[in-house]
């Protein structure tokens, strides 16, 4: 399809804030890990460092991006929230403490999901409409969640290329799915590094900042050749530190300058593509 | 909305502190932190000794041909095993600090061993070095809270750990002042690599030096332009290494030539700091 303006493709920048529970839930495997504060530090500057940076890098290119904080990190860190909210990002799901585990069944991984929606309305005063899963989830649940659970869309690690419409089991829903391929689009993936615990494990590499920028130009341009559109999942633990700061700001100068793809919010081209396919009620 | 900008002495844009883990053939701890590896014989003690004889003197050249003092954060054991190079680094003026005694994971210690490995830390390298030792460094693996009370009660002035930061800050619980680190201005994890024991344990392959060299330069232009600290950490074994070692001096020849930049030890970045917190 054509995007706004024209362009070829769509795209959404989306930054997961998990702050300190991905290293949190690490460390809490490991003997005595309840207290170690060297892992979770590295997480917890994405809040304390990371997000102000990355906004002042939006702000500077006018790019509304996805926001996908765990509930938890709401919870701890309304003040942040406020701040993401109030330039005009969108909030969406991204799990309540980051954790796989969604609950055994379709009912209990819906109590979880709708337990994280309630604390975004008391904290930050909106429900998410976007989906990014740290876990996996029943079809079932998923069903109910592209239905009538209240989201329009997932972007979600491995889905696919097509910014279609989200099926189930040869069903379709009501939502579309955005695209976000975890090792084109996930800064964590591409330049995180820790030794205890191990991460990633085996201690590869940090790469050299070209290549994960590199794939994020050649990800666009693969978007723009097959007019599609899709997300990241860059962390402001990441993205906002120093020298990847000045490497997102590259990425979001190369996006700004270009009139092949058109960039906003997940829920922007969700909405775009409904004006385009209608409304979801196939009938 | 972003935070104030770190303001930093002289009107200067960022700090540069360049640091060294003296780690010997221990470097394999930060591989192995819970296993009774082979440090004595093999790879592991080649590399050690091959950076202590090789690599250590490059590393102090470059930084006397640019003027530069370092800070090298020693473990006790390596102040043991090569004590006239401890007693050289300090005779050329460059900041003794502490990594521990036998590259402890601290977390998993008590705190009367981690109180009393640390304060026997401590003494060896001020008998050695005949400095004050002020700046601590926790050894690659875990700490706790606790570790910084400790580390506060036995008269550091400043830990240089976490990298919850890119700027020096007080930590709340322990009021000690910590310099962040971050991975990736670290040589070691780029470079090193063993056959056996396999260090990186997913054998991924050695890294080209000018890529790192190319990350460090973008993290230099992400300092100046938001004003943090800039704290590399090298080891002799990696940037010392004869085919490397241009990295540490081409980086040192855009540090120096800039104005913009204050150059420091961690003791003069942490009293500075201290000073500014009273203002």
């Amino acid at each position: 399809m054509i995007w706004k303006n024209g362009a070829k493709a769509a795209f959404a920048l989306g930054f997961d804030l998990d702050g300190r529970t991905i290293w949190r839930n690490k460390a809490h495997k490991l003997p005595g890990g309840q207290n170690f504060i060297k892992g979770v530090s590295i997480g917890d500057f994405g809040v304390k460092v990371g997000t102000a940076r990355v906004l002042d890098i939006l702000d500077e290119y006018d790019m509304k991006a996805t926001w996908f904080i765990p509930a938890e990190i709401v919870e701890d860190n309304p003040k942040t929230v406020e701040k993401i909210l109030a330039r005009g990002h969108e909030l969406a799901h991204h799990g309540y403490d980051h954790r796989g585990y969604y609950g055994n069944t379709a009912e209990e991984q819906i109590a979880y999901i709708e337990r994280c929606q309630n604390v975004f309305l008391k904290y930050a005063g909106v429900k998410a409409k976007g989906f990014r899963g740290t876990g996996s989830i029943l079809p079932e649940t998923e069903k109910w969640l592209y239905t009538d659970g209240g989201f329009v869309y997932g972007s979600c690690g491995v889905s696919g290329e097509a910014c279609t419409w989200i099926e189930v089991e040869g069903e379709k829903t009501k939502a579309v799915n955005i695209p976000c391929r975890d090792e084109m689009m996930d800064d964590y993936m591409q330049t995180v590094m820790n030794s205890y615990p191990q991460v990633l494990v085996g201690m590869p590499r940090i790469a050299p900042y070209r290549n994960p920028y590199e794939n994020w130009i050649n990800e666009v341009k693969g978007m723009i050749r097959y007019g599609t559109a899709g997300s990241a999942a860059f962390h402001p633990q990441i993205a906002g530190t120093p020298g990847r700061a000045i490497m997102l700001e590259r990425f979001c100068r190369y996006l700004a300058e270009n009139s092949s793809v058109w960039c906003s919010a997940c829920i922007d081209l969700a909405e775009y593509f409904f004006e385009h396919n209608g409304d979801g009620n196939h009938e | 909305m972003s935070k104030d900008r770190m303001r930093w002495p002289e009107g200067k844009s960022c700090a540069v502190m360049i640091s060294v883990n003296l780690e010997a053939e221990y470097f394999a701890k930060m591989y192995y932190p819970d296993e009774n590896i082979d440090l004595a014989t093999g790879e592991v003690a080649a590399l050690g000794w091959e950076g202590m004889t090789f690599g250590l003197p490059k590393i102090l050249d470059a930084l006397d041909a640019h003027n530069i003092k370092a800070t090298f954060f020693v473990l006790a054991a390596v102040a043991d095993k090569y004590p006239d190079a401890i007693k050289e680094i300090a005779i050329r003026g460059h900041e003794i600090g502490c990594h521990g005694y036998y590259h402890e994971n601290l977390a998993l210690l008590s705190i009367a061993e981690q109180r009393s490995v640390l304060k026997r830390a401590i003494d060896r390298l001020e008998e050695v070095s005949g400095k004050k030792v002020k700046g601590f460094r926790m050894p690659e693996g875990e700490m706790t809270e606790e570790t910084l009370n400790i580390v506060k009660d036995l008269g550091f002035t400043y830990s240089s750990s976490l990298s919850d930061d890119d700027v020096p800050y007080l930590r709340e619980e322990s009021q000690i002042i910590e310099l962040p680190i971050h991975w990736e201005l670290y040589d070691l994890p780029y470079f090193v690599y063993t056959w056996d024991p396999q260090i990186p344990q997913g054998q991924s392959r050695s890294a080209n030096a000018n890529d790192v060299l190319e990350n460090w330069k973008i993290e230099l232009e992400g300092a100046l332009k938001y004003g943090t600290l800039f704290n590399l950490q090298l080891d002799p074994q990696a940037t010392g290494e004869q085919g490397r070692i241009f990295i540490l001096e081409e980086l040192l020849d855009i540090v120096a030539q800039n104005e913009k930049i204050w150059i420091a030890t961690g003791e003069e970045i942490a009293s500075y700091f201290e000073v500014s917190q009273d203002n």
